[in-house]
């Protein structure tokens, strides 16, 4: 039954040749932890992969209850906090899933420098992983503003103030940054937005280039 | 010999898994570990909802995310020695030129990166910037939790000391210890001492006090942000 399913798709989509690659391609014995245990480094990256996925998913429940406006934002974030069954579980594990991601995501770059491994020909690679690093701090200082709380408030003054020291276009960074002269209701709703919908609509396209050249350059191997 | 096993036995000859489902799954439970270490922390620990946003609060120093507090730190760090060198008019080199390197950098590290070995003790500049990297995320990390703690944690002295201290005493803190002032309109009021104020009146009796002065103190108009912080210290005088 399984097997004429997946033919009567297959008959259609060709899926199976896809599935193949993404699936079954070989994956060396020496990344393998449970041949050897310190072939625990290699699983860094995987592990960021499934924290980011953990935090898209109860940052999608979050969003069920957040209302992105100067008067709601700081009100239901409290209602989630205190009367919404596991509301508080779920804001803590966004909490502690953006910490976590941090912390993964710099133990996986160190591996990457101490094994030498953006040489010829994963330069591009470490490129991209840059990117993604510096995507992943956004998601942090975005977040930071979206509680509305004292701290959220006066940290992202200070955060987005620095963008008035660059060069020409500082003046209107801050401006497009903050959605006027001040930090306020258009500031929130921004950063709302780029929280939940430019951040991570770049972080996917950049995450499906990671994983696509290390699909075509394969791990690694050991020295 | 299907089509499956034939690949199945040339993997195992070559000492490799496939991805789906050996070695995936393999890698699901170091994952799943780290979820679950995510749920255990997020059962015992929570994150702190502060006061509503107020924008006139200007004694407030906000804290970023822990990750961030080395480039407070180090912006605050290098701000002052700029200022001490007469660098204002270039501020944007500390504030814009320096972090751009500094990205910039990390972005060309396969460039910078010319050694044909990949063992990190042949690479010495690797070594070299590894160490330097981390030393100066760890110092200007420590250096910044340092820094905020005693920034907020003098707050309260200092409002006593501008705003309170010309009437009453604190053990310890110093301030007027007579007992009895006369106003500028020439009455007389007896101040107390504040030493154990946290045992005698309750933080809400405290916040009215300084919010609405009772028994002849003059009303200080101390902004909330003042009183937020002076509240607790207050109480905790006992
Ligand atoms: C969102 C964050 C990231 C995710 C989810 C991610 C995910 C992954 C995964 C699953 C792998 C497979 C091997 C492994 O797990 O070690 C990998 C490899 C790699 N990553 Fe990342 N990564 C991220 C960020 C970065 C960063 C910040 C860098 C470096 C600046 C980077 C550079 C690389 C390179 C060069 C490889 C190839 C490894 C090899 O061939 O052995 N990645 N990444």
């Amino acid at each position: 039954m399984y097997t004429r399913i997946v033919r009567w798709i297959d008959d259609r989509l060709m899926v199976s040749p896809l599935w193949r690659d993404m699936a079954d391609h070989p994956v060396p014995a020496h990344v393998n932890p449970s041949e050897k245990v310190s072939a625990f480094v290699y699983c860094f990256g995987g592990v960021t992969f499934l924290l980011i996925i953990a935090q898209f998913v109860t940052g999608m429940f979050l969003a069920m209850y957040y209302v992105p406006d100067i008067i709601n934002s700081y009100n239901s974030t409290k209602y989630i906090m205190h009367h919404v069954l596991f509301g508080l579980q779920l804001l803590s594990m966004h909490n502690w899933g953006s910490s976590l991601i941090i912390i993964m995501v710099t133990l996986h770059m160190l591996r990457i420098y101490w094994m030498g491994v953006y040489k010829k020909p994963r330069e591009l690679n470490w490129i991209v992983g840059v990117t993604l690093l510096l995507l992943i701090l956004g998601f942090g200082f975005t977040g930071y503003l979206l509680p509305w709380d004292e701290k959220a408030y006066f940290a992202t003054q200070v955060g987005v103030s620095f963008t008035k020291y660059v060069p020409f276009v500082g003046p209107a960074l801050l401006k497009i940054l903050s959605g006027g002269s001040k930090i306020g209701a258009a500031t929130l709703t921004r950063f709302f937005a780029i929280h939940v919908l430019f951040l991570p609509a770049m972080l996917i396209a950049f995450l499906g280039l990671h994983f696509l050249m290390i699909r075509r350059q394969g791990i690694t191997g050991p020295y | 010999m299907s089509d499956h096993e034939h690949k199945a036995k040339e993997y195992q000859d070559k000492g490799v898994v496939p991805f789906w489902p050996e070695h995936l799954l393999k890698e699901l439970v170091v994952g799943l570990v780290a979820v679950l270490v995510l749920f255990v922390f997020s059962i015992f620990v929570h994150p702190i909802l502060g006061h509503v946003a107020d924008p006139g609060d200007w004694a407030y120093q906000p804290a970023p995310d822990w990750y961030f507090y080395w480039v407070q730190n180090f912006f605050d760090v290098g701000g002052y020695y700029w200022s001490i060198l007469h660098l204002v008019k270039f501020d944007w080199v500390l504030m814009f030129g320096v972090p751009a390197i500094g990205v910039l950098a990390l972005y060309m590290i396969p460039f910078i990166d010319r050694y044909p070995e990949r063992r990190l003790l042949k690479r010495p500049l690797m070594l070299g910037m590894l160490m330097f990297g981390m030393l100066f995320l760890g110092y200007f990390t420590a250096n910044g939790v340092y820094a905020h703690n005693t920034l907020t944690a003098e707050e309260p002295y200092n409002i006593f000391a501008t705003s309170c201290a010309t009437c009453h005493y604190i053990n310890g803190l110093g301030g007027n210890n007579k007992g009895a002032v006369k106003t500028p309109t020439g009455q007389w009021i007896y101040p107390p001492d504040l030493s154990h104020v946290g045992s005698i009146l309750s933080p809400a009796q405290i916040q009215s006090q300084l919010e609405r002065p009772q028994g002849g103190m003059p009303q200080l108009n101390l902004p909330p942000a003042a009183i937020k912080d002076l509240v607790p210290f207050l109480s905790n005088l006992k």
